[in-house]
């Protein structure tokens, strides 16, 4: 299969994620499906580390989950951002602005 | 939790699925496809409970699963670890938490740690009566009131005391412990009534003193079945009507631990439950304790130093009344206060019998410990190559090491549990069979969450001291090194050593062991034991109390000589004969006596018909005359009061006197020693003739089997003597087994346990061995491809094995001796006298693992080469 996705560098997932679910409570399938679309297929994630960074995430506070029915009436567990999941989400963003910029006037004056 | 990370994970896949029919896939590539994309199923959901944090408990619950079906696969091993814990658990924690009930236990008090009892060690010129071994606790009733009233560290201060009394309640006549105590007993302990009320200090509407009674709670429950409709209902104590007044609060027995009374009243009326002694206003009756209760905020030590010189001006005043003759006199003078804690009692102690028992029951727990512990090992040696395949795999160490400990833990627990739930059934029957009634009912109180703690404590000892070792193991072998070797060749020079050390350390263990629990035997035993049987004899006793029914000494003095003519010639009867009597100070013309202890004997007053009676033989000099005068004239005096205070000599023509005499009586005669009841060594004893006591015991010798006369007895004293009662009619044998019960049981726990210890050793050393030879069945196989025969290949191995035995087995007889020498010097545990056990013990368990050895060498040598090999 001819590969032409970007990489996620280390800690992203879990900013992608958030901003995801910031939308709604949504199950990790169409987590997943949302992150593919919006990024044009550019960002493919790797489905098996979506899972553990979705518990770790509940782990923390940031995300709540509840088992609710699905769009086609199956049971799937949804996931929220939590208040604190808001507040982290705000904070990483800037940051991740800040480092972009910051990387891209690297590169532009390299 | 498990399941719904499974469902999560399903849905997401089955999500996928579906997205690659609608593609056109086929429905089996649709799978293949989705499951590349997902990945290992297992790997993400380990991923997930690592990220949840869950992992430890996971992986634990993993190992635990992992070591059932380990263990399931070796029943054998598994058995025998889970018993071996089960005994070692059980005993130890039943043994410990009787000694905590026994010995740390608070009095169920209010503020326990406020109170302090007083002792005064030194000698007094005077009569002690008292429950407990030390006399330096006991005071007289005028002491106790002086104390009381002068000093100013105290918010109270109490007094007690325990006697023997008649009760009877309706028609119904028994012998209970009665607890004289100050009326302001129960305000200074601070408890409630359980029913009714307690005494107070100042009792209103009452004569002076009240006559009143409080009944323990033990004995409300046992007597009235909690009736609260006994309070305000008349008893008679002796013959004195008293009336109940309340009941006491629950759990509280006495201030001395292992006293269980049945009835409290107040000290004042002890002149009228006991007309003739006129202890209450006899300074030298040092008859009572007196416990104190600390005002808040002042500490014991400054208490003691406040009382002191108030203890030494009454000491003083004291000392006038005392002739200046008495020996004993400068050391009376020099006689001090102590105030020591209380809040478990007077004088708490924990008993040799408990400490002695909790010591075996530790040797037996350390030797189910070590057989785990070494049984654990050799598999894991044994298991060196699976272990280092796993750990080639990618295990790592600390994981290895853990599943290793839930090898050794879910045994440990699984014994512990049915350990604990053992001691849990017999808590209540142990002290029931261990000790006297009384001591019994104190400890009767029902299995608490100690015990649950003292199980897990026993337990998790067990697990951090001996699972370590197997635990540890990977970590010190090099797993490649161990996959190359293989089993076929001895696995290099530290291997086989590792494996020769193991058993022979699992027989020294053993026989160190044995050591302690033998040893300790011994020291209970020499205690309780210092006494040869006693011959079978035609004895009956009882007692009778006329003082207790109002009789005068001369009436009573009438009565029982009438009554021991008739019963010396009832048909059966040789002779019959009584006696009474008690410790008592003593001095001996001439003789300056130093140790207190050797100035106290038991003056006996006699019948004429007493010495046949009893067996007393006069061994020396003339007998006793016939009528009792006061003062003493003539005694006589028996072979222990001669071998202790003459020193053998002959004490005919001395003279020796009872404190309180002014005339000195001569030693007459020397008769036999007569053995007391139990275990207990002879007193040096006076006897001279009776002179009017109350109270008398009875010797009733017959010419026919004991047994067959008690009716007759019976029936002849309550003829003769209307509404007294013979108390503990019964063969003197029947008296000497009852007595000797608690340490004939004693004897029987401490052999079992001893045994249970090697019993223990046998089953882990031939575990052991079984293992490391059985381990060499690929090596066997080799050699016997090559061309050794059976018998060679067996007298290898055995020679081996009887090597590590014997290394071992010298080892354990010969360290612990050498460690107790340099450890202890001459007061350590008596190791010589343990020595015969300990090596026959030692015996039987290097022949336990020999026979391993060789049963495992013949099965080895019977499979034959190809099979042995493939044993690889």
């Amino acid at each position: 299969m001819p590969d032409n996705r970007l990489d996620l560098p280390q800690g992203t997932l879990d900013l992608l994620i958030l901003k995801t679910v910031a939308l709604g409570p949504m199950h990790g399938w169409a987590i997943a499906q949302r992150i593919q679309q919006v990024s044009r297929d550019a960002l493919q994630i790797q489905q098996g580390s979506l899972y553990p960074a979705l518990h770790r995430l509940e782990r923390r506070g940031l995300v709540k989950s509840e088992w609710g029915p699905s769009e086609n009436n199956r049971r799937a567990r949804h996931y929220e951002l939590t208040a604190a999941g808001r507040k982290r989400l705000a904070a990483e963003e800037v940051g991740w602005e800040r480092m972009v910029a910051a990387v891209s006037e690297v590169l532009g004056t390299a | 939790m498990e399941s719904e990370l499974s469902e999560e994970l399903q849905f997401h896949f089955e999500r996928q699925v579906e997205v690659f029919l609608e593609q056109g896939c086929p429905p089996g590539e649709a799978r293949r496809r989705a499951r590349l994309l997902f990945g290992g199923l297992e790997q993400v959901k380990e991923d997930c409970r690592d990220a949840r944090g869950t992992v430890f408990l996971d992986t634990l619950w993993q190992d635990l699963r992992y070591a059932a079906r380990v263990l399931a696969k070796t029943p054998g091993f598994a058995a025998t670890a889970v018993l071996s814990m089960a005994v070692g658990v059980g005993s130890s924690t039943l043994a410990s938490w009787l000694l905590g009930q026994a010995a740390f236990r608070s009095l169920p008090v209010k503020a326990p740690e406020q109170l302090v009892s007083l002792r005064s060690p030194g000698p007094h010129p005077g009569f002690h009566y008292g429950a407990s071994g030390s006399d330096a606790a006991y005071f007289s009733y005028a002491m106790y009131r002086d104390l009381r009233d002068r000093n100013g560290v105290f918010s109270g201060v109490l007094a007690r005391t325990n006697l023997p009394a008649d009760l009877t309640f309706g028609q119904r006549t028994e012998r209970v412990s009665l607890e004289l105590v100050s009326r302001n007993y129960f305000e200074v302990l601070g408890v409630a009534p359980a029913a009714g009320r307690l005494f107070r200090q100042a009792d209103d509407g009452q004569p002076n003193p009240p006559r009143v009674a409080v009944l323990s709670h033990e004995y409300w429950a046992r007597r009235f079945a909690r009736d609260p409709a006994v309070v305000g209902q008349s008893i008679v104590l002796n013959d004195l009507p008293v009336t109940i007044v309340g009941v006491s609060a629950r759990g509280l027995h006495s201030l001395t631990p292992g006293l269980s009374p049945e009835v409290l009243a107040p000290i004042e009326i002890e002149e009228m439950l006991w007309p003739a002694y006129r202890m209450l206003s006899t300074r030298a009756y040092c008859w009572m304790n007196i416990v104190g209760r600390l005002k808040p905020g002042i500490a014991r030590q400054r208490a003691q130093a406040e009382v002191a010189p108030v203890y030494r001006q009454l000491i003083q005043e004291e000392a006038r009344t005392i002739p200046a003759s008495w020996s004993g006199r400068e050391r009376f003078l020099s006689r001090r206060l102590e105030l020591v804690p209380a809040g478990r009692g007077i004088e708490p102690e924990a008993g040799w019998m408990l400490v002695g028992l909790s010591a075996i029951a530790a040797c037996v727990l350390i030797a189910a410990c070590a057989n785990l512990a070494g049984l654990c090992v050799a598999r894991a040696a044994a298991r060196q190559k699976e272990i280092a395949i796993r750990a080639a795999l990618g295990a790592g160490r600390g994981r290895l090491a853990r599943q290793l400990l839930a090898e050794f833990l879910l045994p440990a627990a699984a014994g512990g549990l049915l350990g604990l739930l053992a001691a849990l059934g017999v808590a209540g029957l142990v002290p029931r069979i261990l000790f006297d009634e009384q001591r019994a009912r104190t400890l009767a109180s029902a299995p608490d969450a100690g015990m649950l703690l003292l199980a897990l404590a026993a337990v998790a000892s067990a697990v951090i001291l001996c699972g370590a070792a197997p635990a540890l193991l990977p970590a010190l072998g090099r797993p490649l090194r161990a996959l190359n070797a293989g089993n076929i060749a001895p696995l290099g020079l530290g291997q086989a050593s590792f494996r020769k050390t193991l058993v022979t350390a699992q027989v020294a263990l053993s026989a160190a062991l044995m050591f302690g629990a033998f040893s300790f035997s011994h020291d209970l035993l020499r205690e309780s034991i210092r006494h040869r049987g006693p011959d079978r004899e035609n004895v009956i006793i009882f007692s009778i109390d006329a003082g207790a029914e109002g009789y005068s000494p001369a009436r009573a003095a009438r009565l029982f000589q009438r009554l021991e003519q008739k019963l010396s010639i009832m048909p059966g009867a040789r002779a019959a004969g009584f006696s009474i009597g008690g410790m008592s100070r003593l001095e001996i013309e001439g003789h300056r006596l130093n140790a207190p202890e050797e100035e106290v004997a038991l003056w006996l007053q006699v019948s004429p018909g007493f010495f046949d009676a009893a067996g007393c033989a006069l061994v020396e000099g003339r007998g006793l005359g016939t009528a009792g005068e006061w003062p003493l004239r003539f005694v006589l005096v028996n072979e222990t009061f001669q071998r202790r205070l003459f020193a053998g000599r002959s004490p005919v023509g001395q003279h020796v006197r009872l404190y309180g005499s002014d005339k000195w009586a001569e030693v007459v005669g020397v008769v036999r020693d007569r053995e007391p009841p139990g275990f207990f060594s002879p007193a040096p004893s006076v006897y001279f003739p009776y002179s009017g006591a109350t109270t008398v015991g009875y010797y009733v010798r017959t010419d026919r089997p004991p047994e067959t006369l008690l009716s007759a007895v019976k029936e002849l004293v309550e003829k003769e003597a209307p509404g007294l009662p013979p108390f503990g009619l019964k063969t003197a044998d029947a008296q000497y087994a009852e007595s000797s019960r608690s340490q004939r049981v004693m004897t029987g726990v401490l052999c079992v346990f001893g045994l249970l210890t090697m019993a223990l050793a046998v089953v882990g050393v031939y575990g052991v061995t079984a293992y490391v030879v059985t381990r060499r069945t690929p090596e066997i196989g080799v050699r016997m491809a090559l061309g050794a025969t059976a018998g060679s290949v067996v007298a290898t191995v055995m020679k081996e094995v009887v090597r590590m035995i014997a290394i071992g087995g010298a080892a354990g007889l010969l360290l612990p001796p050498i460690v107790c020498a340099l450890l202890f010097k001459a007061a350590g545990p008596n190791w010589a006298e343990a020595y015969p056990e300990v090596a026959a013990g030692t015996i039987v368990v290097a022949a336990a693992a020999a026979l391993a050895g060789l049963l495992a060498a013949l099965r080895a040598a019977r499979i034959g080469p190809a099979a042995a090999l493939r044993a690889e």
